[in-house]
């Protein structure tokens, strides 16, 4: 188990315990924390596992997939922190990982 | 036909008349009964855009461990164990052994040879300017390219693909399954029983499907009989909705050809047009949950141990969702409705779907823009759960 915080847009902080090979998404959407939708169930189809994860961190996560950058352009409030939780496999490294979330999942094309 | 004294709304989806035309049942039931019980065999009907999706989100209250199908009394535990009836965090785990491999970015590797697939199979019918698109076309396709991920041989494709129809097939009424049903599923089980058992020493590696999950069963996290429900799961789900949703997309067009002019005009756009379909006219109508503990929705109470039905072609059209939810809009190419259903239990598959849709479409409406279809001929599966067409003749006109 690895503990991840989650940390809604208005500050909410949910802090879990996600099993290791999970990935951050279902991290989220096990636990039930809102703000964490992953509504196409982790196959890099949807872009409502849309958070943000700071700079520092991020040597220690896979790069960005030609297929999580194509759905990223699609997700509203997308930033240079940008990622989808879901291509995010949740490993002992990422312990103490903050996850912020966006004001509301969701693409601007649908 | 069971009745809501309190609202005159009724609606049993294991009637066969309501099958040709649901649609205006279901805005009844989102107008008046948005939260329907069938008294007649007690069951709960949630047809808002809303409520399925927290529904389908709170998985711990409405739990899959029962099986998807609305029937209540169906022992999906006598069976062969098969992830879609298991809850996180085991379906997560099992789920995961084949999701890498159907990531949008995986399954394109894949377009090629369906394109190739369609062609091959329209071309034959050309000179003579008839043929049937779900027979000879909608049926073949799904069945030939999910083979390549489970290894069933050309020759027992035929054999397998009327296993899933009669597996699905509903008689007018009927309630649980009959022996047609039961006989299909157990000759499912005797095939994948053999066929894993015959491909375990020659398989290896985990680049398809059948490969990882022999590999699971060799690393010690799958039974044998799991090997077999996963065989039995993904025939039918690898065949039975793609193969209903191209004929709902080609009987949809016909019926609106302004929409049909638009995608032949612009083939960029039959993306979109799928995902039209998928919403206003998806191939799984309702998906079953058992709920757990009391949950109130709007106001009616759900007790802990009742099955619930998320009509999800019902969110598809709800208004309070989509504007003009009842028009058929080619461009809108809105890819929220949950005709996968939605968050943990999404449909693993649903990026080859789109995929041998928008390749089959793209190749129809190229080699045969022009067909009408003859609407005595159509005829459709019955079952509560799938939605679409067993028969689509049509005439067009012949070319080489």
């Amino acid at each position: 188990m690895t503990t991840i915080t989650y940390i809604e847009h208005d500050g909410a902080e949910h802090v879990v315990d996600v099993e290791d090979d999970m990935n951050l998404m279902e991290g989220a959407t096990l636990n039930l924390v809102p703000g964490v939708e992953g509504m196409c169930g982790g196959i890099c189809s949807c872009a409502t596992c849309h958070c943000y994860i700071s700079e520092e961190w991020e040597s220690r996560l896979p790069p960005i997939s030609v297929g999580e950058e194509t759905m990223l352009r699609t997700a509203r409030h997308r930033r240079t922190a940008s990622r989808l939780g879901c291509q995010i496999t949740v490993t002992p490294e990422l312990e103490g990982l903050r996850v912020d979330l966006p004001p509301e999942q969701g693409s601007d094309d649908a | 036909m069971a009745t809501s004294p309190e609202t005159g709304v009724h609606f049993d989806p294991y009637a066969h008349e309501v099958h040709d035309d649901p649609y205006p049942y279901y805005a009844k039931m989102r107008e008046q009964a948005p939260v329907y019980y069938n008294r007649k065999h007690g069951y709960w009907l949630l047809t808002k855009w809303d409520d399925c999706q927290a529904a389908f989100r709170d998985f711990r209250t409405f739990s899959s461990a029962a099986g998807p199908a609305l029937e209540a009394n169906q022992d999906v535990n006598a069976g062969y164990p098969m992830f879609i009836n298991m809850d996180p965090p085991q379906h997560t785990r099992i789920r995961k052994l084949i999701q890498a491999l159907m990531l949008p970015q995986r399954i394109a590797e894949l377009e090629p040879y369906i394109r190739e697939k369609a062609v091959s199979l329209l071309t034959p019918h050309l000179k003579s300017g008839r043929m049937d698109l779900t027979q000879d076309f909608a049926a073949l396709l799904p069945m030939d390219v999910i083979s390549t991920m489970i290894h069933v041989p050309v020759e027992d494709q035929n054999q397998v693909r009327q296993w899933a129809d009669d597996l699905i097939f509903r008689e007018d009424g009927q309630f649980g399954l009959n022996e047609r049903n039961i006989t299909a599923y157990l000759s499912m089980g005797s095939y994948f029983d053999k066929l894993a058992t015959e491909l375990s020493g020659k398989l290896a590696g985990d680049d398809d499907i059948f490969s990882a999950i022999l590999q699971a069963e060799r690393d010690g996290k799958l039974s044998h009989d799991d090997v077999i429900g996963f065989g039995i799961l993904l025939a039918i789900a690898g065949n039975e909705t793609t193969t209903k949703l191209i004929g709902n997309m080609c009987y949809r067009l016909w019926q609106h050809k302004d929409q049909r002019q638009l995608l032949i005009d612009d083939p960029q756009k039959i993306a979109n047009g799928v995902e039209e379909t998928l919403r206003f006219d998806g191939s799984t109508q309702m998906i079953g949950r058992q709920v757990m503990q009391d949950v109130e929705i709007r106001g009616n109470t759900i007790k802990a141990g009742e099955r619930v039905g998320l009509c999800i072609i019902s969110a598809s059209r709800d208004e309070d969702r989509y504007e003009n939810a009842e028009s058929y809009d080619v461009t809108r190419g809105a890819r929220d409705h949950m005709a996968f259903g939605s968050g943990v239990h999404s449909c693993v598959g649903s990026a080859l779907a789109r995929l041998e849709v928008r390749v089959c479409m793209e190749e129809l409406l190229r080699l045969i823009p022009d067909y009408e279809i003859d609407e005595a001929g159509l005829e459709r599966t019955h079952n509560p759960n799938v939605r679409g067409f067993t028969h689509v003749p049509v005439t067009f006109t012949p070319h080489s």
